[in-house]
């Protein structure tokens, strides 16, 4: 309380002007907010990284919102309310970038599962309304990953035949795709 | 930035804190009744028979609801835009204005007969009305917001319902001498919704525009 007073006395003289008064103001209250942005980050589980950040958000508002105190009135409710606030605020912003980081990946886990099997589905559908010999072609070449050489001695073709089919096929599925796509 | 450069750089602005809050809200709300007034002076005016029907009770008592409402919310606010503001009784003051609204509800449904109520509920002009007040409750809301940004209130949100509030309840003083419909009924519904849709509108944009 004693305290209380003296640092109303020097808030005064340093809305009159007095810069020295009011630095020795915004050094005492600088020790006092770091020991409640230490405390007060603890206890809601977080580091000691963002305490100076914390503690000069709070002089800031201080400084900024400093007409709200009305002279006579008591400073330390006032100072509290304010480093309150500020600690409060830090949280809720610290919790805001913590969602950020998270929601693009949760976007990814959503998304994946979701896509792909209807895809999959759409690609089995158009390579099963190829004639043939294409689907045989893209078949092996495509989905098993097997080489054009391979492929010509198994179908017992040639190999620029077993090219122009995978070629024809891979278009003829495109286009199947995109008109599924359309509709 | 190192805090002791903080400490130098606030140490040099050091000088004057300014008005108060509550006192810039004053400015705020005379400003702010400017275009109000005019938009009173062009798009309304008092009615006709208004010096006759203020001495009947359904006017007396529609013009004083809405200034009890504006009374209340000038007094709510400046505990809402200081970080140390109590509302302490104060906090009862909108179910005070409620209560009143209600006994002129009840009133009006114990004499006037049953088959009157719908008509009076109506009125003439509902939608008029439902337009007019936000519209004269404009430039109050506009300047009181503007004005506690200078504040620091705890809850932006419910400091944002007061000044709605505030700006809803002295457009509807101002509606009161134009609007032709007396019933408490009528004031209830209309009025009571486009001050509710005010209030409601300060609360979410104080929530972005009061933060600090």
């Amino acid at each position: 309380v004693e305290r209380e007073a003296e640092w109303a006395m020097l808030m005064r003289a340093g809305n009159a002007g007095d810069a020295t008064a009011y630095r020795r103001l915004l050094a005492a209250l600088a020790l006092h907010f770091r020991a409640l942005a230490r405390r007060g980050l603890a206890r809601y589980g977080q580091g000691t990284a963002d305490v100076e950040d914390l503690v000069q958000e709070m002089l800031l508002a201080v400084h900024l919102k400093r007409a709200t105190w009305r002279d006579g009135e008591p400073l330390g409710p006032w100072l509290a309310a304010i480093a309150r606030y500020k600690l409060i605020d830090h949280l809720r912003r610290r919790g805001r970038r913590a969602e950020v980081a998270i929601d693009p990946f949760e976007e990814v886990l959503a998304a994946a599962p979701a896509a792909e099997p209807g895809r999959d589905r759409d690609v089995e559908t158009a390579l099963a309304s190829l004639p043939a010999g294409q689907q045989a072609v893209v078949r092996a070449i495509g989905v098993e990953g097997a080489e054009i050489s391979e492929t010509a001695e198994k179908l017992g073709l040639s190999n620029g035949a077993v090219r122009v089919a995978f070629h024809r096929g891979l278009a003829a599925l495109k286009r199947r795709l995109q008109g599924s796509d359309e509709t | 930035m190192n805090t002791d450069d903080l400490l130098d750089r606030l140490a040099a602005e050091a000088g004057p804190a300014g008005p108060s809050p509550a006192r810039r809200a004053v400015v705020a709300l005379a400003a702010g009744l400017i275009p109000s007034l005019i938009l009173y002076l062009l798009a309304l005016h008092p009615r006709a028979d208004l010096a006759l029907a203020i001495a009947t009770p359904r006017v007396e008592f529609k013009l004083t609801a809405a200034l009890v409402a504006a009374l209340a919310a000038a007094a709510l606010l400046p505990p809402l835009l200081a970080p140390t503001g109590r509302l302490g009784a104060r906090r009862w003051l909108p179910w005070l204005v409620g209560g009143l609204v209600a006994l002129g509800v009840v009133t009006e449904l114990a004499v006037i007969p049953a088959s009157a109520w719908l008509p009076s509920l109506v009125g003439h002009n509902a939608l008029f009305c439902l337009t007019m007040l936000p519209s004269l409750a404009l430039g109050p809301f506009v300047a009181l917001m503007l004005a506690a940004r200078h504040g620091a209130p705890m809850r932006p949100s419910r400091t944002g319902a007061g000044i709605g509030f505030l700006s809803a309840s002295v457009a509807a003083v101002l509606y009161a001498t134009h609007c032709p419909d007396d019933s408490p009924l009528f004031l209830a519904t209309w009025y009571g919704i486009a001050i509710l849709a005010m209030t409601g509108l300060g609360a979410g944009v104080g929530r972005r525009v009061l933060r600090w």
